[in-house]
């Protein structure tokens, strides 16, 4: 019992950080209709840059730890938003026009730029992050272990979640988006700005991206170049699985694969982990092809 | 009249919802063969849906569709198109860098017997075959007056004609019953008065003719009988003249009609 | 600048039939001279090796990204599947590489065929991310040792050569020719289709797919085609990779592979055989070529495959460029 207690919270801080990524993708996708494969780079640059930003804080500065960490979350989400609307009018923008498949592979070509960037600046073996920012001390909670880094983790994703989803419901701007989501040419007749949208998601995406990169840093201590290609894959299927576009789903969706994942990997097999999220993602869309909370829209002919 | 001519499409009770609009609410009309029947009504009275319910593409809640007595409710719409129903749309649908040629021979995919192994060895057989094809699909163009343009891509040609191609497409598959929504609409008055006589001439072959036409000139010139649909129900089926002189038409429809036009 | 007209000339020449023939035969006298150019310099008929295997590769996912227009990022999966096939089977009974080339090719197209069934109702992009589930799924069962008889992250070791009579293929010239003979065999498969009843009902479900259904093409089935046919052109790749290398192990069939052969595709430009050879030229060979300057050359290859996207979404050399018409892409017009 206290086990399975255990992988559930284990499940939903992990899950917790793969929806934060998976609301890039969704949002992105909800706007442009396209898999933004730079998007786990991103993400992967904010926890590298937040490794460097929390050692000088600490050691140049000298500030007390939690100000350095919430000036850190503050700077990432700045810096990794400035680089994500940066990408969308160098790369995205010009290609808008032709289609989907030249985006797609714009977009891949980003995802290398950015991998690659980060190996020449940080180097291609694994780095530790100064995760000691934050007490190790844990609290036994009927048995279950929760540290200040779960705890973090899990207040942290689901304020911002909840702000986002406040804002995406309740605000003007929020409904232009999930208009746009659902029918691009009537909004654009509706007066909504495509191009204003467009770059408000592009700060929204990369900045939840980049402290959702912090958080992994701060969890697992150790970050390497390449995971920006392993969590986005994960944190995709996630918006797949919530039904792309889908910002509650992704939500859900991340959270759900998230306690698949570890509950998964602790009664079989730590092995077998990855392939299991991608097992479960095939036979949910076999059921529900447009994903969990995915409309089910007839075509319009 | 082709009253005593046998049904070729009939449509029972047919019902389809979205969510929770109610698009086509019991509705059940016959086609009978050889003839032109024209559906009209106001926008969103649910013409289109009622086509792709025949076509296959909608699968009604209720209710069944019989075409040539066999009953094809929830068919793919591939099999239909075998079965001999052939269609247009609304908004053209053509393969459009493709040339006017492949685009008319796509109807006669479903005449082709070329399986994979005789595809990738182009057989006697196949070549045979793809050459056959190839002829019935120019003289269909040159019908059409549409030969000079074979080989362009059809997406580089005026709407008028490639609403002529889509129409030709259609009828590459040799249908018994040709499906045409709203062919006349974005046509200018030359291409208008051709494609009431084209459509005149394919009657006059004998095929069975169901359309969707806002023309009401163009519908009271062609059709046999119209059925006005309004809010996903039929609301009357006639000859154009007890069409014209039904009050529930003029009521529903008509005067309708004229509320949009002051807007 | 030419003007229009001279250029529209300028065009034909070059790319009407006789111009394409011409280049065609021109391409091949080059490439059959390849090795006595470069000295028969083993590095470089490494790279010209290099540079079949991944046009194969590339040939074999243009049938679904250039036939019916599926978005397939899974491709190496296929690729693994032949590879493995010959591995196993040369290693374990013994049976000689030639015999296993269409051994593979039926196991990798009855392994598409497994896959491609149940998901090929699904709509682009979620059929893309299937595919990459697919591909990932396999890789770690490879790499897992699932079967107890893939040698887990190690691999297979010890794949024969192929041998053709007394003559046994081992050199860097033998393997040089024997790709550019699957290439051309992949190129044969793809030539013979594109211009069939099968391959115009791929062209028209990746114009209009609800269209050709209204024609009467059984969507589903020729998707799920496509995908059998580019699987086992895959599995052929796969072959000829397993014995050229002797050892193969589960990281040579990653999602970056899948990529590669994704990125080929879509900058030479879809369902186009020279596109194809250019986009590796560009993919595989150049990279290679530019060894020197290490740590930067991912970071321009990245750059390059962004800037080629901008100046020439169409791809480097489209399918067919005489017709300088390009239809209107409308959003989401396209694999939906």
């Amino acid at each position: 019992m206290i086990m399975i207690g255990q992988q559930l919270l284990n499940g939903l801080t992990i899950g917790s950080i793969y929806a934060l990524i998976a609301l890039g993708y969704t949002m992105v996708y909800g706007v442009l209709k396209l898999i933004n494969f730079a998007h786990g780079d991103l993400f992967a640059v904010g926890a590298f840059l937040g490794s460097s930003v929390i050692l000088f804080g600490l050691s140049q500065a000298g500030l007390p730890s939690l100000i350095v960490l919430v000036l850190t979350l503050l700077l990432i989400a700045f810096f990794v938003a400035v680089l994500g609307v940066m990408i969308e009018r160098i790369a995205y923008r010009p290609v808008r026009s032709a289609g989907r498949l030249p985006a797609l592979v714009s977009a891949l070509g980003v995802s290398i730029v950015l991998q690659n960037g980060i190996m020449l600046i940080w180097g291609a073996r694994p780095r530790a992050f100064p995760s000691h920012i934050l007490p190790e001390y844990k609290w036994n909670v009927f048995g279950i272990l929760i540290s200040w880094t779960q705890l973090g983790i899990l207040l942290l994703s689901f304020l911002l979640m909840i702000s986002l989803y406040v804002f995406v419901q309740k605000t003007r701007t929020g409904a232009a988006l999930r208009a746009i989501a659902v029918d691009q040419q009537t909004a654009q007749l509706m007066g909504i700005h495509v191009n204003k949208l467009i770059r408000l998601v592009f700060i929204i995406g990369p900045a939840l991206g980049g402290i959702a990169g912090v958080m992994v840093g701060l969890y697992y201590g150790q970050i390497i170049f390449t995971m920006g290609w392993s969590y986005g894959l994960k944190a995709f299927t996630v918006a797949i699985l919530g039904g792309i576009g889908n910002i509650p789903g992704a939500m859900v969706g991340g959270l759900l694969l998230g306690v698949i994942e570890s509950l998964a990997a602790g009664y079989i097999s730590g092995n077998w982990k990855e392939v299991i999220s991608f097992i479960v993602l095939i036979l949910i869309l076999l059921v529900r092809p447009t994903g969990l909370l995915g409309e089910r829209v007839a075509e319009k002919i | 009249m082709k009253k005593d001519s046998p049904v070729l499409l009939s449509l029972q009770a047919v019902s389809k919802r979205f969510g929770g609009l109610k698009a086509l609410d019991h509705v059940s009309l016959d086609v009978y063969e050889g003839e032109i029947l024209a559906l009209i009504g106001p926008n969103g009275a649910g013409k289109t849906t009622l086509f792709n319910v025949i076509t296959g593409h909608y699968r009604p809640e209720e209710g069944t569709v019989f075409f040539a007595g066999a009953p094809i409710t929830g068919v793919k719409p591939h099999r239909v198109a075998e079965l001999g129903i052939g269609r247009t749309f609304q908004n053209l649908r053509l393969f459009p860098s493709l040339t006017v040629l492949e685009n008319v021979l796509s109807g006669r995919h479903i005449k082709l017997k070329s399986n994979f192994w005789y595809s990738l060895l182009h057989t006697p057989f196949e070549r045979n075959e793809e050459k056959k094809a190839r002829e019935i699909a120019r003289s269909l163009l040159e019908r059409l007056g549409l030969g000079t343009f074979m080989d362009r891509p059809v997406g580089s040609l005026p709407y008028g004609r490639q609403k002529i191609v889509e129409i030709a497409r259609a009828l590459a598959l040799e249908p018994r019953l040709l499906i045409l929504d709203e062919p006349a609409a974005g046509l200018n008055e030359r291409e208008r008065v051709d494609l009431v006589s084209f459509i005149l001439k394919l009657h006059g072959e004998g095929l069975s003719i169901l359309l969707i036409e806002h023309d009401m000139d163009l519908v009271m010139q062609l059709a046999h009988r119209i059925v006005v649909l309004d809010n996903g129900a039929v609301i009357a089926i006639g000859t154009p003249d007890e069409i014209q002189r039904n009050p529930l038409v003029i009521e529903a429809y008509l005067g309708r009609e004229e509320e949009d036009e002051a807007i | 600048m030419m003007t229009p007209k001279a250029d529209q000339t300028a065009r034909d020449a070059l790319f009407g039939k006789l111009g394409h023939n011409v280049l065609t035969i021109l391409f091949f006298l080059v490439a059959i001279i390849y090795p006595w150019l470069v000295g028969l310099n083993p590095y470089y008929l490494e790279i010209g090796f290099n540079f079949w295997l991944w046009s194969l590769l590339a040939l074999s996912l243009n049938v679904v990204l250039g036939g019916p227009g599926l978005y397939n990022l899974g491709q190496a999966a296929f690729f693994a599947v032949g590879a493995y096939t010959t591995a196993l089977m040369n290693t374990l009974l013994g049976w000689p590489i030639f015999l296993l080339l269409p051994v593979s090719m039926l196991t990798a197209a009855i392994f598409g065929y497994i896959i491609a069934r149940p998901i090929i109702h699904l709509r682009g992009d979620y059929l893309l991310i299937v595919t990459v589930g697919f591909a990932e799924i396999v890789r770690l069962a490879l790499r897992n040792n699932m079967f107890g008889i893939t040698g887990g992250a190690n691999g297979i070791l010890g794949i024969a050569r192929p041998q053709l009579g007394p003559w046994t293929f081992t050199s860097n010239l033998d393997f040089y020719f024997l790709s550019l003979l699957y290439v051309l065999l992949a190129m044969w498969v793809w030539r013979q289709l594109e211009h069939s009843r099968v391959g115009r009902a791929w062209a028209y479900i990746r114009e209009d797919e609800l269209a050709a259904e209204s024609v009467g093409v059984n969507t589903a089935a020729y998707k799920t085609l496509a995908f059998v046919v580019g699987a086992s052109l895959a599995g052929a790749a796969g072959n000829l990779y397993a014995t050229k290398m002797t050892v193969i192990a589960p990281e040579s069939f990653s999602f970056w592979d899948s990529v590669v052969m994704f990125a080929i595709v879509i900058l030479g430009g879809r369902g186009s055989i020279p596109g194809i050879f250019l986009g590796t030229f560009a993919m595989v060979v150049l990279p290679q070529l530019f060894r020197g300057l290490e740590s930067y050359r991912m970071l321009v290859f990245g750059a390059a495959m962004v800037a080629m996207m901008i100046i020439r979404p169409q791809g480097l050399w489209p399918k067919d460029m005489r017709f300088r018409w390009r239809r209107p892409l409308t959003e989401g017009g396209e694999g939906r």
